[in-house]
């Protein structure tokens, strides 16, 4: 029972960084039925640039939660930078292109990002300073980290701001508007053009405190770390329901419980034949057994193709 | 047939060909002999994903899984791990079958998907076969892991090996020209099963399929299965080149079928020209000889800057990367398009 | 609704109670149609009436959520358009989708897939039974260019066709199918009054050959004028069902029209 709890607390922490990260592919495929390859990589600049100010800031000796705050910052503004460029050079001029076409330039930006993020910070693993004291809320057999406490409620307050600007402003009212019918919303005057550039920007902001969230989370970095974040970030997206933002917070939390508990089990469950070093696999199951099943996702529903 | 080659013409390329590796061999040595025979694989490769993306238009980022699969399928049959030395023809097609039918498997659930999914869907594919390649060490040892398979059986045509040389009227024939011989029949069988697919009704009904679903389905095709015939023949083009590359390798690791192979075979159908034969090879050949020019170009950093700036494999991802995005922007239907793509791409 | 002597006969198609919802709007509900071999028959209503819906249930693009559908006395497979075509039933498209970069030959070819059978191993070694089949394909579809009257722009490129034509290219495509029930959504939308002449002429002539037909048009007298009957959609229900003569003198037609501000 305590290893059970123990991995839901995992899970939920992991989940609540998936997603951040889902977050940012469903709201630009909300918007324009895109998939944005190149999200997971942006997740990955934000954690790396976080990573070096940091231990600058604190190289330099400043106190370390300032330092972390200025380097979280740094993070977002790099990202939402990213965010922007990513938009303008790979997807606006294809936005009339057949699909295939947008696929591919974000393959290949995700790869100019991994090799240039490799020029940049080598190839080896950054370490994250500590910067939370080591305590932890044991709670029977159950060890809550303050870092797991952090993400965990970090994210919530997040995701609800998120939602509620969403949802509740003119701004919000406006992207949902572009993501029913964006030729109708131009026409009501809402500039769609600006409105993708924010939603790029936004996804690329959450994908920033994400990425710092997983490095502080598991202390290293590495330039090949958005790939497979991004790949378990799209499924949970796909698992909540592509477009719908309560829909990749939930996929988000469940996926990552179901990783946290199917490592912790996988063992004992196949006599030790397969083991916890297949936890990436379940990801891919579970975007294979929802695709399936139900494509919708658990909260979506999904426009049908006009005929 | 539209397309082919004047005979005068013909000739001259098969003269070529046939010179090609003896002439490479005096002028630059075994090495670049060896380059090219990496070459022609890719250039299978290539070609069985030309019928996957060109063809039939679905996206298949995972396509190295396949080449995998033919690998291995090589490499754990003929060779010490399971004192198993099976001949390499009943390999070569086993190994196309098999990828075939690891097609067939993945595109079952997933084929009837929209086109982004199943990107992200094969994506997965490619990484999940790695991870149980790596793995699959313990308890049962089937893959070796990360060691990988060594010691594999040469390419063995009956009693003949290519992997000794060779006298002939009093010429060395060395093994990488040897391999070059049987991987151009190898690619030349692949150019024309291309061809003649592409020409036939299977090959129009991929077209129809690519160019509208709905309508396509609607005139009586059944859309999933022509995609999975399209996902299982692209394959099998992958397993048996993964086997032509174990026996001629002697060796096969997780590492050599990771997303990044995946993604250069894709360069090379999307730069070339997705959907026209010439193009991919031509796009085939040129990404794979490249590499190697930029190979040297460390030695050059070297001697011009004083230390090597740019690691030379980041630098080949890195214009990879580039070369997909900036010809998706510049000229997204490649260097020798498919009059379809030029069309779609440019109205008229 | 349907006359004795109509209902004597085992219809070509037979739909009963179809209704269909997406989300919380209901495009269809309840309608029923009989349909006789060598037939025109008229979908006609105001617009969102549900007719291409009705369309898209029957050729299977869509699910019916209920309702049944029979076509020469089989049940038709529900949501699976291939397997509608192969029974024979096949359409053309309101916003015409042609395979746009193909050759005009080559969509007619595609046209012929369901009715003939080479595969890969066919294809790979280009058997004797192949090659006279491709030859079978290519003699058939340019006839059924001809057909139609288009029989010189089979080396074009689809999309270069004038509007009319690419029009004549869907039916030629649909016929390629050979199929007993054609379905033409709009085949006159934008078209003058001698290019509506002359389609007329041609939709007569495929019922003499033997394929009924089902179209759905907003050119009410030019329906009257071709059609032996007429169905007339409202708000996803069908409000009159009938000859033409009967129909126009529908008080419920009328006021549907009218209500809407003439169509």
């Amino acid at each position: 029972m305590d290893t059970f709890l123990q991995q839901l607390v995992n899970g939920l922490t992991l989940g609540s960084i998936y997603a951040l990260v889902a977050l940012g592919y469903t709201m630009v495929y909300g918007i324009m039925e895109l998939i944005n390859f190149a999200h997971g990589e942006v997740v990955m600049v934000g954690a790396l640039v976080a990573l070096t100010v940091i231990q600058l800031l604190s190289g330099w000796g400043w106190p370390v939660p300032l330092a972390v705050l200025l380097g979280v910052l740094a993070a977002m503004f790099v990202c939402m930078v990213l965010g922007l460029v990513i938009e303008r050079v790979a997807y606006r001029p294809l936005r009339r292109a057949p699909k295939l076409a947008p696929l591919i330039t974000a393959i290949g930006l995700s790869i100019v990002l991994q090799q240039v993020a490799a020029l940049i910070w080598g190839r080896g693993y950054l370490s994250f300073p500590a910067v939370l004291p080591p305590v932890s809320l044991a709670w029977g057999g159950v060890i809550i980290t303050a870092i797991q406490g952090v993400i965990v409620v970090l994210a919530g307050l997040i995701m609800a701001g998120l939602l509620i600007l969403v949802q509740k402003t003119a701004l919000g009212r406006a992207m949902r508007a572009t993501a029913q019918n964006p030729a109708v919303a131009q026409l009501m005057g809402v500039d769609t053009d600006r409105i993708i550039a924010l939603t790029f920007v936004m996804g690329s902001a959450l994908a920033a405190v994400a990425g710092v969230m997983v490095v502080a989370y598991y202390n290293v970095g590495n330039y090949t770390m958005g790939f497979m974040l991004g790949l378990k970030a799209f499924t949970a997206a796909v698992l909540g329901g592509i477009g719908n933002l309560p829909g990749a917070m939930l996929g988000g939390l469940l996926l990552g419980v179901v990783e946290a508990l199917g490592a912790g089990y996988i063992g004992d469950l196949t006599g030790n034949f397969f083991g916890s070093n297949y936890k990436d696999v379940f990801a891919f199951m579970v975007l294979i057994g929802v695709l399936v099943f139900h494509p919708n996702g658990l909260l979506g529903t999904r426009a049908r193709e006009k005929v | 047939m539209k397309g082919r080659l004047q005979p005068l013409w013909q000739g001259g390329l098969a003269l070529l060909l046939l010179a090609l590796p003896f002439a490479t061999d005096a002028a630059l040595g075994h090495g670049w002999v060896r380059i090219l025979d990496f070459a022609l694989l890719y250039v299978l490769l290539a070609l069985g994903l030309n019928i996957v993306v060109g063809y039939a238009g679905l996206l298949d980022l995972g396509y190295v899984a396949f080449f995998a699969v033919g690998a291995y399928c090589y490499g754990l049959l003929a060779s010490p791990h399971f004192d198993l030395h099976w001949p390499l023809w009943v390999l070569l097609p086993m190994g196309a079958l098999l990828a075939a039918s690891f097609g067939v498997l993945l595109g079952t659930p997933t084929l009837g998907l929209r086109g982004d999914y199943l990107a992200i869907v094969t994506l997965g594919f490619g990484e999940i076969i790695r991870i149980f390649l790596n793995n699959l060490n313990t308890p049962v040892n089937i893959t070796n892991g990360p060691q990988g398979v060594s010691l594999i059986d040469p390419l063995r045509i009956g009693p003949w090996s290519l992997g000794q040389v060779h006298h002939l009227a009093g010429f060395d024939i060395p093994v990488v020209v040897n391999v070059y011989f049987l991987f151009l029949l190898g690619v030349l069988g692949a150019i024309g099963l291309s061809r003649r697919l592409e020409h036939s009704r299977i090959g129009r009904a991929w077209a129809a399929i690519r160019e509208d679903e709905i309508a396509a389905a609607s005139m009586g095709l059944y859309t999933r299965n022509l995609k999975l015939l399209a996902f299982a023949m692209g394959a099998s083009f992958g397993g048996l080149s993964g086997g032509l590359f174990a026996g001629f390798q002697g060796f096969v690791s997780p590492e050599s079928f990771t997303l990044q192979e995946s993604v250069m075979i894709l360069c090379m159908v999307v730069l070339g020209g997705m959907g026209n034969i010439a193009g991919v090879v031509l796009g085939a050949v040129l990404l794979s000889v490249l590499p190697e020019a930029l190979r040297a170009a460390g030695g050059l950093q070297q001697d011009l800057l004083g230390r090597v700036w740019v690691d030379p494999s980041n630098l080949r991802m890195l214009l990879f990367g580039l070369a997909l995005v900036l010809m998706m922007l510049l000229r997204p239907e490649g260097l020798l398009p498919a009059r379809a793509r030029q069309r779609e791409l440019h109205g008229q | 609704m349907v006359s004795e002597a109509h209902g004597a006969m085992s219809p070509l198609l037979e739909a009963v109670g179809i209704s269909k919802r997406f989300g919380g709007l209901r495009a269809l509900s309840g309608v029923s149609l009989r349909l006789a071999s060598g037939s025109i028959t008229g979908l006609i209503g105001p617009n969102g009436a549900g007719k291409t819906t009705f369309f898209n249930v029957l050729t299977g693009i869509y699910k019916p959520d209920e309702g049944t559908l029979q076509f020469a006395g089989q049940p038709l497979p529900a949501g699976q358009p291939h397997a509608v075509a192969a029974c024979g039933i096949a359409r053309t498209f309101q916003n015409i989708r042609l395979f746009a970069n193909m050759s005009v030959l080559e969509n007619v070819m595609v046209g012929r897939h369901v009715r003939t059978r080479a595969g890969v191993l066919g294809a790979l070694f280009r058997t004797a039974a192949t090659r006279r089949e491709e030859e079978a394909i290519t003699a058939r579809a340019l006839e059924l260019l001809d057909y139609v009257g288009i029989g010189a722009q089979a080396a074009r490129v689809a999309s270069t066709l004038s509007y009319g034509d690419q029009r004549r290219l869907e039916i030629a495509r649909a016929l390629a199918t050979d199929p007993r029930l054609l379905a033409l959504d709009e085949p006159a939308a934008g078209m003058n009054a001698t290019e509506r002449a002359r389609l007329g002429e041609l939709i007569r002539r495929i019922r003499e050959d033997g394929t009924a037909v089902l179209l759905i048009e907003h050119d009410v007298k030019w329906v009257m004028q071709l059609c032996d009957r007429v169905l007339v959609l409202d708000y996803g229900e069908c409000i009159a069902e009938g000859t033409p003569q009967a129909v126009q003198s529908d008080p419920k037609v009328i006021e549907a029209y009218l209500g809407m501000g003439g169509a």
